[in-house]
């Protein structure tokens, strides 16, 4: 029988390439739970499968990994799931990667895999893209191509992996978990690594002033155009919003040019240097809009602007201005709040 | 007992300039400085010293030649040694090859109990060297994104890891390596005087890969780097028109219809 036919539709076969294979993902279960970030990975490995004709395989590990787990894992994406109820140490997680040779091999950004990865990456001596924000793969090299943010992210390099394993992490909340299909087939297999004596983890307090400014939905910044104004108004502003949404975080900000003028501390400080935030709503006032600045607030879903310069190149980067003085927009924002 | 900080000199993000026509960062007006996570790192090491003047507090940084100065600051800030790591495989060497390169001068120093680093680097930087760094020691290891560090009796060192957004109190045995958060604590900064004399009556000691008996041909080859991308510019931006009361009415009407609040 002639199988050309058939091979011509499937394409090349990925088998035996200097036999690496295949795109791995690390999934981590802390707890009985799957996390998001790792879903996300899984469903973007398993867009890229599809330009590699490759499997996409999971290594489920951590204290709350299941047989259970490792099912959701197909369910969400995956054509294997290794697990095993535990923490590997590096050298055993080094052999089960070198007796796997995944051609790629993917971690999500986050507790767990911030540790594992890099080391991982030294012990075999090869280089590691760290939190992509967008992958992609070149057929002709079969290599993952990664775009990584620069200088806190005024821009974008675009790196070729040239070693396989390719590893990368990738930043959480950049692709949508996959649709979940519980009548997808897989296989699953427990597998024994070598497991580390964890010490026991011992959650505390955040130090006092860690704000977590990263989680608020609605931050309100500041910057030097508060001066006349007074920096009250914007207490004011944020007391408005919480009043009508008692269900959001709102905090107030400001620019590098506040924490100078002594207006507010430097833990609040959103910017290149600062906090990069992502509320929902970002409300700047009296903010010039420098593109410093702009790298930590780009990420907000909404950027209100208010400035008295229709010049200010903070209108450019927001999604709604008001031209007009910030001691007369604010009193009118908290007067059509309350009403 | 030694602790060795590593530092690294980048472009300053305040003074590089952004041209999306070229689609490309113009360096040319930039400044050279201190990475500023790694003030904290270094400030976590003189305050140890401060407390134990016996400690003898070491800063490294491989790079081009002009990271000298960032060392002079090290030494104006009150480190006892300034090491540059120096030459050209050193200059384009990537991560993997970076940390085999600083694990190897660590050693020669010998009797290095601590090896601290900055959470990350502001450039191109990734937080990766200080657990490179671990494997490359030997399997040390890594307190990671780390407040509040103490050395602790007996040999150990103490922390609070930063882990999605969590704190965790964690304590290692020395020796150890740890990266260090920023806090809004200023960090120590050199006086003028200060400045004047590291460059004055100091002295920075510069080492190469051949003297730490390494050889450039058997160390990690680079990932290549293909292009810079800019993000896109944000779409719209409407301005809201009429007086404040009408503007602002307008503005939250807006926001609630686009479901944003
Ligand atoms: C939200 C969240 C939840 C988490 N939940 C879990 C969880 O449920 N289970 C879990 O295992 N991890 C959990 N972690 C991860 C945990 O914090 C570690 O990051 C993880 O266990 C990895 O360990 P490690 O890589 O730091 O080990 P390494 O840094 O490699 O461990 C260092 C080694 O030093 C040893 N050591 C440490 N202190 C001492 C001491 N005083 N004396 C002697 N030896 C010492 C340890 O035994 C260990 O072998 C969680 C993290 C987060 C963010
Ligand atoms: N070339 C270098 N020389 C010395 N230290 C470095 C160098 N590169 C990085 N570091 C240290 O490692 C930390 C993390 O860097 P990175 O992994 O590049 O984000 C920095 O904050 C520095 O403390």
């Amino acid at each position: 029988m002639d199988l050309s036919f058939l091979e011509q539709l499937l394409g090349p076969t990925v088998e035996e390439e200097e036999g690496y294979r295949n795109i791995w993902v690390v999934a981590i279960a802390w707890e009985p739970h799957l996390r998001e970030c790792d879903l996300q990975v899984l469903g973007k490995a398993r867009d890229l499968a599809s330009s590699l004709g490759a499997y996409v395989n999971a290594l489920l590990i951590g204290e709350g990994a299941s047989e259970e787990l490792a099912r959701e894992l197909i369910a969400y994406g995956a054509d294997r799931v290794c697990w095993g109820a535990g923490y590997p140490t590096g050298p055993s997680l080094m052999e089960f990667v070198q007796q796997r040779k995944p051609e790629i091999l993917l971690f999500a950004d986050a507790a767990g895999g911030r540790k594992m990865a890099p080391r991982l990456a030294q012990r075999m001596k090869t280089a590691l893209v760290t939190h992509a924000v967008d992958v992609s793969i070149n057929p002709e090299e079969r290599a993952l191509v990664a775009a990584v943010p620069i200088y806190n992210g005024i821009a974008y390099r675009v790196v070729e992996c040239k070693v396989n394993p390719q590893i990368a992490t990738i930043q959480p909340g950049v692709f949508p978990v996959p649709e979940r299909d519980p009548w997808r087939s897989g296989e699953v297999e427990e597998v024994e690594l070598e497991w580390k004596p964890q010490p026991p983890l011992m959650p505390v307090e955040p130090p006092h002033y860690y704000i977590p400014l990263e989680k608020a939905d609605i931050v309100i910044t500041g910057g030097r155009g508060m001066r006349d104004a007074g920096w009250h108004l914007l207490e004011e502003l944020a007391a408005a919003f919480a009043r009508k949404y008692p269900q959001k975080a709102v905090a107030v900000a400001g620019t590098r040019g506040a924490v100078d003028e002594g207006w507010i501390d430097r833990k609040h400080m959103v910017d290149i240097t600062g906090h990069r935030v992502a509320p929902t709503l970002y409300i700047a006032c009296g903010v010039r809009g420098t593109f410093q600045h702009f790298a930590g607030c780009e990420k907000a879903r909404c950027i209100v602007a208010i400035n008295h310069n229709p010049d200010a190149p903070i209108f450019k980067h927001a999604d709604f201005g008001i031209v007009g003085k910030v001691e007369e927009v604010i009193p009118a924002l908290i007067e059509a709040l309350d009403s | 007992m030694r602790i060795v900080v590593c530092i690294k000199q980048i472009l300053d993000p305040e003074t590089i300039k952004v041209s999306r026509s070229l689609q490309a960062i113009d360096e040319r007006t930039a400044r050279r400085i201190m990475n500023p996570p790694d003030r904290w790192a270094l400030d976590t090491a003189l305050r140890f010293k401060d407390e134990d003047p016996s400690l003898e507090v070491i800063a490294m940084s491989a790079g081009r030649s002009e990271a000298e100065d960032i060392l002079r600051e090290a030494l104006a800030l009150g480190c006892d040694r300034a090491i540059l790591l120096s030459d050209p495989y050193i200059v384009n060497a990537r991560a993997a090859g970076l940390a085999m390169v600083l694990a190897a001068a660590i050693k020669r120093l010998r009797n290095v109990q601590l090896v601290m680093t900055g959470y990350k680097a502001l450039d191109t930087g990734s937080g990766t060297l200080g657990p490179r760094l671990a494997i490359e020691l030997g399997g040390w290891p890594l307190l990671m994104n780390a407040d509040q560090v103490r050395l602790e009796s007996g040999g150990y060192v103490s922390g609070l890891q930063n882990a999605d957004e969590k704190f965790y109190a964690s304590t290692y045995p020395l020796p150890c390596v740890v990266t260090v958060l920023e806090t809004p604590k200023h960090p120590r900064y050199p006086h003028g005087a200060e400045i004047m004399n590291a460059y004055r009556l100091r002295s920075v000691e510069v080492w190469s890969t051949a003297a730490l008996g390494l050889d450039p041909a058997t160390l990690p080859a680079p990932t290549t780097s293909r292009q810079m991308r800019l993000p896109p510019p944000r779409e719209f931006g409407v301005i809201i028109e009429g007086s404040p009361q009408e503007a602002a009415r307008n503005l939250i009407a807006t926001l609630k219809a686009r479901r944003i609040i």
